[in-house]
């Protein structure tokens, strides 16, 4: 353990990991999409509506392909008005009789491949479900979008690069609290003195990342969900966690024996950790809901693609975050035990 | 007679003698309940006044745990020592606090349903409100027994158990509160039945930990 606190590859290792990640997550552009559908208008037996798109090349690009579809219905655009690469206006005729109100808005062009907004436009008049099928002069295409880009999402847009921020955050704050959990029990059975500074400062460190993963989540979730604080049993936990921690340096605080003060405090770490584990692990699947993804019908960043494209920069984010952060312990550490040293030697 | 019944009976002994904490603690239950009668005077809410019942039941589970080792000060701390091993102290400590925590939930429930009468659920499950008292008590009373322990080393006296115990006791209350608030609402055992495994569990790891874990705090 003190050889590897001493040895630097991992450090250099854990920041080419963290700074390529980083730049690759912050440089690379959002794939294209739609931001929305606007200006809709039926006059006569015309429909009318002008499409937003982000980052899509809707003039530049070739085979421009409008339609609006519901389950089983697709009906083409008529005539396609390209303003500018983000901007059309489209007309077609209003499917009569109309066979649902809703339908998803879909284009598709050669350069940024399938865009669709999912129940985008919204159609009164009246249903029957028995409407005919719509008419198109060419066969629709569905393309991917092929080139290396970070997924187009509603509601997370350009805040989805946060992902490989809060995320490791967090991982690195459980990573390391796990690692204090070990430290205290090895302290608590051989009685070393090195292993209580260990286990106080990763826990310092430990705290400076939930704060730093409180923060990053507190801005994303007013992005997406509207709110700093929502309650959510992730935040709970999130919120249990640091009030714990905050406690044992409490703790350390008030006894003034330095034996005594790493032997109770290495209890009250070890005891926090299970309780608080078994409380993250446990209550949010237990829960009703949550907006977190991944616990309870919520769609995950499975759905997202984050599989495919950004899975290998996400990994090495987390993997950079922790040994970023075992970094800052190792500093931590040392600044402990040559305290320790210098006290021993008065 | 066992060393752990023994030690119950001294803590119980002690206790009777000094009617002091019996004391503090049920006039704590008996003003809180008529402040918040006062506050309220009608709660219609069955789950708000579930509750606020678990709000008034775990600050007197504080009154009560933070004074468990005001005895074991000075002389006698060190003839505790002598007496049993420390496995047996915080089981005998663990059980009593139960004990007593049983007693006290009881009675602030009565008081409680005195002042502010309960709503009127459809559908209640009066067998399983009971259970979840008890296992609310005994969560309490095993959760906190450690926390009180490591107080006592700190002599931080009762700002430290709630200082160190109210972070860790939120997991243990939300799921008597879950539970107790399906109960009322009329849910069926089948649906109640991942509380009350968290419950029991939360009350294994808090009761198995302080088994573990208290032989390193008690001597110094």
């Amino acid at each position: 353990m003190e050889r590897l606190i001493r040895q630097s590859w991992w450090k250099i290792l854990g920041m080419i990991l963290l700074g390529s990640a980083l730049l690759i997550a912050l440089q690379t552009p959002l794939s294209p999409g739609i931001l929305s559908v606007e200006d809709v208008s039926v006059q006569d037996s015309t429909l009318e509506f002008s499409i937003i798109g982000y980052n899509s090349h809707f003039q530049s690009a070739e085979n421009l392909q409008v339609w609006i579809q519901d389950k089983t219905h697709q009906y083409c655009a008529e005539s396609v008005l390209t303003l500018d690469d983000s901007h059309i206006v489209v007309k077609m005729a209003l499917p009569s009789p109309l066979p649902s109100n809703l339908f998803s808005v879909l284009i598709n062009d050669d350069t940024d491949g399938t865009l669709a907004s999912v129940d985008g436009i919204f159609i009164k008049g009246e249903v029957q479900e028995e409407a005919a099928l719509g008419k198109c002069h060419q066969p629709i295409t569905v393309t991917e979008h092929d080139s290396f880009s970070i997924p187009y999402r509603t509601i997370l847009y350009e805040s989805i690069r946060n992902l490989n921020f809060h995320v490791p955050m967090w991982f690195a704050m459980i990573f390391l609290t796990f690692f204090s959990f070990i430290t205290a029990i090895i302290y608590l059975v051989h009685g070393k003195a090195k292993f209580d500074d260990m286990t106080v400062a990763a826990i310092h460190v430990a705290v400076l990342f939930a704060v730093c993963g409180l923060c990053t989540g507190a801005f994303w979730a007013r992005f997406t969900w509207g709110a700093f604080w929502t309650d959510d049993p992730q935040l709970n936990g999130a919120a249990i966690s640091t009030l714990i921690y905050l406690a044992y340096f409490m703790l350390r605080r008030s006894v003034q024996d330095a034996d005594k003060k790493a032997r109770l405090s290495a209890v009250y770490a070890i005891f926090a950790f299970v309780m608080f584990y078994v409380f993250v692990k446990v209550i949010p699947s237990m829960a009703d809901f949550s907006l977190h993804p991944d616990t309870t019908d919520n769609p995950s960043f499975k759905d997202y693609d984050i599989e495919g494209k950004l899975k290998m920069v996400f990994r090495a984010a987390t993997a950079g975050w922790i040994m970023l952060s075992f970094w800052i312990f190792s500093l931590k550490y040392r600044m402990l035990s040559i305290e320790r040293k210098r006290i021993d030697n008065e | 007679m066992s060393p752990i019944l023994a030690l119950i009976k001294k803590e119980f002994l002690i206790d009777y003698k000094d009617r002091q904490v019996w004391m503090s603690v049920f006039l704590y239950v008996l003003a809180t309940d008529y402040v918040v009668y006062q506050s309220f005077h009608q709660v219609k809410d069955a789950e708000v006044w579930n509750a606020l019942l678990w709000v008034i039941i775990l600050f007197a589970a504080f009154n009560v745990i933070s004074r468990s080792y005001d005895q074991e000060r000075g002389d006698r701390e060190i003839y505790l020592y002598t007496l049993a091993s420390p496995q047996q102290v915080i089981i005998a400590k663990m059980l009593y606090q139960s004990l007593f925590m049983v007693l006290v939930t009881s009675f602030s429930f009565l008081v409680y349903s005195f002042f502010l009468p309960f709503p009127a659920a459809a559908g209640m499950d009066t067998g399983l409100y009971l259970i979840g008292l008890l296992g609310g008590a005994v969560g309490l009373s095993t959760t906190l027994g450690l926390v009180s322990a490591i107080s006592w080393k700190t002599k931080g006296g009762p700002g430290m158990v709630a200082i160190l115990g109210l972070p860790i006791i939120i997991p243990m209350i939300l799921a008597i509160i879950r539970y107790t608030e399906g109960v009322v609402n009329g849910m069926a055992w089948v649906l109640l039945q991942s509380y009350a495994l968290v419950l029991l569990v939360l009350i294994g790891i808090g009761a198995g930990l302080g088994y573990i874990l208290f032989p390193y705090i008690w001597k110094e």
